[in-house]
């Protein structure tokens, strides 16, 4: 019923080929799993990571959840592993400033630490970028408040030493979770791991939480080894009250346990130290990344976010995939997952060594182009461009290129046209066909 | 390890697992057969029905029909649906698969085997404090989609009448010790709250009530998502797991036993209707597979991680709790792992 809508063509369009070449921004554990991936399968690879050093967000963890293996050690051996890889390059202090083209042909213009600019042409884009975490706007002053990384830190400083924070020895520590980022279960994730680490070595914990997000692999045995070993938990509708006197911290927190409202009591949990989970938020970098390459951020500033159509990894532009914390935060093994998935996609798009397009594809006839830009603002994958390439036409004025007169009109790319129709029905002056 | 041998990929499940699976190793070339023990592919997420409100809720069951779609009219991917197996001899990189369809033994080559065995939904009649199948309005959340889905209307089992008010009942067969899954099924809180909002966009008049422990979060759109259930004045959330289905045998009108903590008392809520969030567990039948492959399975009751360099991978639900957009992510994962080992990595 939708084949109505579609012009055949004799002629097909032309394979575009694609030189196995990939920009990787971002050298977080995705970017650098995707790199190593991919040059493995005999693809040049060119990491841009803005910082100095490859790690990315998941350098603050020193623990895993899930299985008793060093997050350090683990890192340093990718980080070799890629060092150790001739089709890998990595640009450090790099900023993308510019992305021009389309898939298979892009121009990427970065910048470097060193101040100088070079230009990329390679085939595909992979976007991985990370997210930001500030410091949760709970932990005022700081005083006797500190972030689930610097927790993180202490706990792998202190290995076999007796706790101590300040000087002071450690022994109580109370978790506020939930406070803000109430989708992402990071937090609940690395307390658990956490609270069970502190209660080990002596000291009483107690994580209060709006939900105890365990939908994660093995959490909810990790959260009852924690109850066992005597962590406290308590959950509350409205946020507990912390308050600060004496030079010690007191967290107030109604025990939900107790049905009978008149016996209900709050509880007060005086704490040494209070963690409180930063919040994650959308890397402004990143932001600006997207307003270079057209790619979509969601209101939350999350690239693409959850997409039925266009599934994970996939973005609005052909040839640009995005994995990891840029789309959304996830558990390490959640976006290792979709670094593979990424892996998957460009060794898909490489595969036979050129593109061609499977779906429609829409086609400006030059001669009716009124050069009014509606579709170039509408197109949703930045398929279209003007140039001067048209035969006469009553609406432009002619350019002249290597002696020939040319006429603007615009173009659409057929490698990064996704054949959706939106220029064919917005089109004034009915100048665009979809064909088949 | 390809090189002597041509022989294909066996992907043993044909739902949505197995199905982008299939299609992810063959966009790269890598010959593949799927293998499926029902007559037709699809598996559990085909049944599952749209959960759109006001606007797509992204639950992505139209994903699955999408990709049935690709599978079934775009692509030569062989498929043998109806065919169980029945043994596995050889090794790594030349498996020898016999396979039983209708009663016919043949046999099969593979380079290497991919599980996709899925899961099943629990059967919430091992609960017997709720009633399922004895009280008649008590039904799965799989029962509702399935309602929704393939009759597009909602309705009381015992007279066909719209029920006003429904309760859903969330971990039933999840976080529970009780009955051994000492697990979060990790995709319940989200398909009922977007049941939820699908029948009260639906129907209006309608009230829901989500029984709960802790809500777990599902995706990038989570948040905005929560927030409009919170804010819609027909949902009511209570921090309770209820104890018990009363039901009367005259008008089948339900009461549940909770605790309700606003009220600070146990309460006996009256219902039009409940509806059982169920979770995942591994098909029995899997089981006897594992055997079959020298699989074992993790302390959650999934199946664990095959060692590497064995060419066999797991992939999907049966490997642990997983809603379709994990599933598909997984999956392509896998078929970038298959092609790797079988390049010799």
């Amino acid at each position: 019923m939708y084949q109505t809508v579609y012009e055949s063509k004799t002629t097909a369009p032309a394979p575009i080929h694609l030189k196995p070449e990939v920009l990787i921004i971002g050298g977080g554990i995705v970017g650098m799993t995707v790199a190593r991936e991919l040059a493995r399968e005999g693809v040049q690879v060119v990491i841009a990571e803005k910082g100095e050093t490859l790690g990315g967000g998941a350098g603050d963890l020193r623990f895993f959840y899930d299985r008793p293996a060093d997050v350090r050690k683990w890192m340093g051996e990718l980080i070799s592993a890629l060092e150790g890889e001739g089709n890998i390059h990595v640009l450090k202090g790099a900023k993308l400033k510019r992305l021009d083209g389309q898939l298979g042909r892009f121009q990427a213009l970065i910048s470097t630490g060193d101040g100088k600019e070079r230009t990329l042409s390679p085939s595909a884009v992979v976007v991985a970028t990370g997210c930001i975490t500030l410091p949760a706007e709970a932990m005022g002053d700081g005083s006797g408040c500190i972030g689930s990384s610097e927790m993180e830190k202490l706990l792998a400083e202190s290995r076999d030493l007796p706790l101590a924070w300040k000087g002071q020895p450690l022994k109580t520590v109370t978790f506020i979770l939930d406070l803000t980022n109430d989708d992402i279960k990071i937090h609940t994730v690395n307390a658990i791991k956490q609270a069970v680490i502190l209660q080990e070595k002596g000291c009483r914990v107690a994580v209060v939480a709006r939900d105890l997000k365990v939908s994660a692999s093995g959490m909810e045995r990790l959260y009852r080894r924690a109850r066992e070993k005597g962590v406290l938990f308590f959950k509350y509708d409205d946020p507990p009250v912390v308050s600060r006197s004496g030079g010690g911290i007191s967290v107030e927190v109604q025990d939900m346990s107790v049905l009978r409202k008149e016996e209900r009591e709050t509880v007060s949990l005086p704490s040494d130290l209070l963690v409180i989970g930063e919040t994650f938020a959308a890397d402004p970098e990143t932001l600006e990344l997207c307003r270079v390459m057209k790619l979509r951020a969601g209101a939350d500033g999350a690239l693409m976010g959850d997409n039925p159509q266009l599934l994970r990894v996939m973005s609005n532009r052909r040839g640009i995939f995005l994995a990891g914390a840029c789309r959304f935060p996830q558990v390490i093994t959640e976006s290792l997952s979709e670094a593979h998935a990424v892996v998957q996609e460009v060794k898909a798009l490489f595969h036979g060594g050129a593109y061609v397009p499977a779906n429609p594809v829409a086609e400006v006839d030059p001669l009716k182009c009124a050069v009014c830009y509606t579709c170039v603002r509408l197109c949703p994958h930045a398929a279209i461009g003007v140039e001067r390439y048209g035969e006469r036409n009553v609406y432009s004025a002619p350019a002249e290129k290597d002696g020939d007169t040319l006429w603007g009109a615009a173009r659409v790319d057929t490698a990064a046209c996704f054949g959706c129709g939106i220029c064919v029905a917005e089109c004034p002056a009915k100048a665009i066909t979809l064909y088949q | 390890m390809t090189d002597d041998n041509n022989h294909p990929v066996l992907i043993i499940g044909g739902g949505i697992s197995g199905i982008v699976c299939a299609l992810e190793l063959n966009r790269i070339g890598v010959p593949v057969t799927l293998i499926e023990k029902e007559a037709s592919l699809g598996g559990l997420a085909a049944r599952f029905c749209c959960k759109a409100s006001e606007a797509c809720n992204k639950c992505f069951a139209c994903v699955v029909d999408k990709k049935l779609k690709e599978i079934n009219e775009q692509s030569q991917i062989p498929q043998l649906t109806g065919t169980e197996i029945t043994g596995v001899a050889g090794g790594p990189g030349n498996y020898k698969v016999s396979l039983t369809k209708a009663g016919k033994v043949s046999e099969l080559a593979a380079a290497a085997i991919v599980v996709a065995a899925g899961v099943d939904p629990y059967d919430a009649s091992g609960k017997g404090e709720y009633g399922y199948g004895v009280i008649k309005n008590v039904v799965t959340a799989r029962d509702l989609e399935e309602m929704l889905r393939f009759q597009g209307k909602i309705y009381r089992p015992s007279d066909g009448k719209l029920p006003q008010s429904i309760a859903f009942i969330q971990c039933v067969g999840s976080r529970d010790e009780s009955i051994g899954n000492l697990y979060c099924s990790q995709v319940c809180c989200a398909y009922a709250l977007r049941l939820i909002r699908t029948i009260r966009h639906k129907y209006p008049e309608v009230n829901a009530t989500f029984l709960y422990m802790d809500i777990q979060p599902a995706g990038a759109s989570f948040h905005d998502f929560l927030n409009a259930c919170r804010a819609d004045q027909g949902i009511r959330f209570i921090r309770s797991i209820p104890s018990k289905v009363y039901h009367s045998p005259v008008t089948e009108d339900l009461r549940v036993r909770l605790a309700d903590m606003e009220r600070g008392e146990v309460v006996e809520e009256p219902f039009d209707m409940v509806v059982l969030s169920v979770g995942m567990v591994l098909k029995k039948e899997t089981k006897t597979l594992a055997n079959l492959l020298g699989l074992g399975l993790n302390e959650e009751g999934f199946l664990a991680a095959p060692a590497p360099g064995k060419g066999i991978f797991v992939t999907g639900a049966c490997a642990g709790p997983k809603d379709i957009d994990r599933s598909v992510t997984q999956a392509k994962s896998t078929a970038a792992l298959v092609h790797n080992y079988l390049n010799g990595r």
